[in-house]
């Protein structure tokens, strides 16, 4: 007798929708509206006395492990990221509290994108326990009131598909561009740098640094240099030389990371189960440069 | 009911609303604002905020159990179940970590409620209303408000609570210190000592909170006629929709139907004004929305159409006051 196995991915996908992806006015729109979500200020200047850069890079940092080990959607760590940066941009905030806070945007982005959503317990687990889940949830409420319930932001991956789809690219090669490319967007949302970017010039700026990436091993693209940037500036109305600077800043930021990635490792700091997630596309280390 | 009308700023869909029919509010009445609340109030924020937000626990179970029976034998199965959330139970891994050292939890909730009283406090001036003690603000704000019979407006609007599958409406029960029965003639702002101020809720208002106000519902056909269409008795909730359009128990099975439901809600108004008598909170079950609810709103005459309309007409005269809680509205579906 033969064993049967019906297993499937539990979490149903909607296809992509063409209507969508392929009509402009979505693009022109996502376009218009992407500014009401910025945060409204570099806020370690002017609202935030506790709070640090690095602590932010530290709480970014943690929650793209918990996003990456829970393997969560790739828009919810942009978009928590998004949450943080507008919460931290009104209300001083001590640091001892950011963890919590970083915990509470977790939460509220997966349930805002994903069908199985995060659940309190075992963000506060993550928390190492620092925090209960019923702090968690009553925290939720003060996180939703001060973003005025707006939690639709738009991110950067909003904008890739749209992106793509105009490109001169080989379909079998627009898997690979893309997937470097939201691991890109993650890296942007972990550096501060990159907050009160537009998310569609982050999105650019990710395409662009994929195709250029990937172009040093074999050759992705009919296009290349200053051809490619011009286009990538048309799709989303970007200035090209804050295109250019945002590209390189990209590439500054990958070269850093893959940098203290290596560092980490050199220590064997990293456990056993960390490498075994080499294979999700959040992870710097499936860049080949 | 209450009503406020004022600027178009910030306005919010009147679905809202629906958090606002308020316990505490005498039988019958329900408080509504041209610019409704945008949020329900703390205590029921935190439901549906948070608690309600989530998903049921069987779904996650169902993640992590799904793991769990994964063939375990190739290597492809091995990946989905590193893949799925939980296997077999939660590991701790390295990103389990308290970044910055333990968290004052006193402090935390010291914290958490001046935020939630600064939310609040930016609630109240926006709409002009205290919602901690569910009544308006007094004096010349951005926005009046005007109480009206809850049965002036649709079912949607009043207080409910689910209960497993079904949601049910709750009967609102007296205020405490005595209620007013119905709309006050005077200015809106004086509203809040209006009601503060007057006898216990009379009988009357028993049937006000029922699905099925009036047990014998006006014919359709003569309150279009009428100058003046008294809301509430033309409000068959409870109605079936077959018998909705014309609002008169048709022959044959309609009329039986009608009369079924009449006999119900003739019954279950006694059933409130019993529970409201003992001010108890009674629950019943809510029939769902009928396209009757709204139909004779839209047969009103144009010039009281438009006083109930969403556009703020600067302050709603006194006497506009049955009309502007009917405003017009579209069937929605329920949220959970």
């Amino acid at each position: 007798m033969e064993l049967l196995c019906c297993e499937v991915d539990p979490v149903r996908r909607a296809v992509p929708d063409a209507n969508l992806l392929q009509d402009d006015r979505v693009l022109q729109n996502l376009l218009t509206i992407e500014e009401r979500y910025l945060p409204q200020c570099s806020y370690f200047k002017c609202v935030q006395k506790d709070i640090q850069p690095y602590m932010r890079r530290m709480v970014a940092t943690w929650m793209l492990e918990v996003c990456e080990e829970q393997k969560c959607e790739e828009e919810v760590f942009p978009l928590a990221i998004n949450y943080l940066d507008r919460f931290l941009a009104g209300v001083p905030t001590p640091k001892t509290h950011l963890q919590l806070l970083g915990a509470v945007c977790m939460f509220l982005a997966s349930k805002l994108k994903e069908t199985i959503p995060l659940t309190a317990e075992k963000l506060c687990i993550y928390t190492d326990n620092s925090i209960k889940p019923q702090e968690l949830l009553e925290w939720e409420l003060v996180v939703l009131g001060k973003l005025k319930w707006n939690l639709a932001a738009v991110t950067p991956h909003d904008f890739i598909e749209h992106i793509l789809r105009k490109l001169p690219q080989p379909n079998e090669k627009l898997s690979l561009i893309r997937k470097h490319a939201q691991t890109f967007i993650a890296l942007c949302a972990t550096d501060f740098k990159f907050a009160m970017y537009p998310p569609s010039m982050i999105a650019t700026g990710s395409v662009g640094a994929a195709i250029c990436g990937l172009q040093q091993d074999e050759d992705v693209s009919s296009l290349t240099g200053d051809a490619l940037v011009d286009l990538l500036a048309k799709i989303t109305n970007t200035d090209v030389d804050c295109l250019k600077a945002c590209q390189e800043q990209i590439e500054v930021v990958l070269l850093n990371s893959l940098q203290q990635y290596r560092q980490d490792q050199g220590d064997g700091s990293k456990s056993e189960d960390e490498l075994d997630q080499a294979s999700t596309p959040t992870d710097v280390r499936d860049i080949d440069l | 009911m209450l009503i406020a009308a004022g600027p178009a700023r910030g306005g919010v869909g009147p679905s809202r609303i629906k958090g606002r029919a308020r316990t505490g509010r005498s039988t019958g009445q329900v408080l509504c604002a041209r610019w409704v609340p945008a949020r329900p109030e703390p205590a029921q924020r935190t439901k549906t905020g948070t608690e309600g937000a989530r998903p049921p626990a069987g779904r996650h179970s169902e993640r992590d159990s799904g793991a769990v029976y994964c063939p375990t034998a190739s290597t492809l199965a091995m990946e989905r179940l590193v893949a799925r959330r939980t296997f077999p139970v939660f590991a701790r891994t390295s990103a389990c970590r308290s970044l910055f050292g333990p968290v004052d939890h006193e402090e935390l909730s010291r914290e958490l409620q001046m935020r939630l009283a600064e939310l609040s406090a930016e609630d109240q001036r926006r709409w002009d209303y205290n919602f901690q003690q569910d009544v308006p603000l007094r004096g010349p704000g951005r926005l009046q408000w005007t109480e009206v019979d809850s049965d002036s407006v649709p079912a949607f609007y009043r207080e409910t609570v689910q209960v497993g599958r079904c949601r049910l409406l709750v009967a609102p029960r007296p205020r405490p210190d005595g209620a007013v029965n119905c709309p006050p003639p005077g200015p809106p702002a004086d509203e809040p000592l209006d009601g503060l101020g007057e006898a216990p809720a009379p009988p009357s208002s028993g049937p006000a909170v029922t699905p099925a106000p009036a047990p014998a519902p006006a014919p359709q056909e003569s309150a279009e006629q009428e100058a003046v269409p008294p809301p509430r008795s033309q409000e068959p909730l409870a109605e079936p929709p077959h018998s909705g359009i014309s609002g008169r128990p048709a022959p044959g099975t309609a009329a039986t139907a009608a009369a079924t439901t009449a006999a119900a809600a003739a019954a279950a108004a006694t059933a409130t004004a019993t529970t409201a008598a003992a001010g108890g909170a009674a629950i019943k079950k809510l029939s769902g929305p009928l396209i009757s609810d709204f139909f004779a709103k839209r047969k009103r005459p144009a010039p009281e159409a438009k006083a109930s309309n969403e556009v703020p007409a600067g302050c709603a005269a006194p006497g506009a006051a049955p009309a502007v809680g009917s405003a017009e509205q579209t069937p929605r579906k329920r949220l959970r």
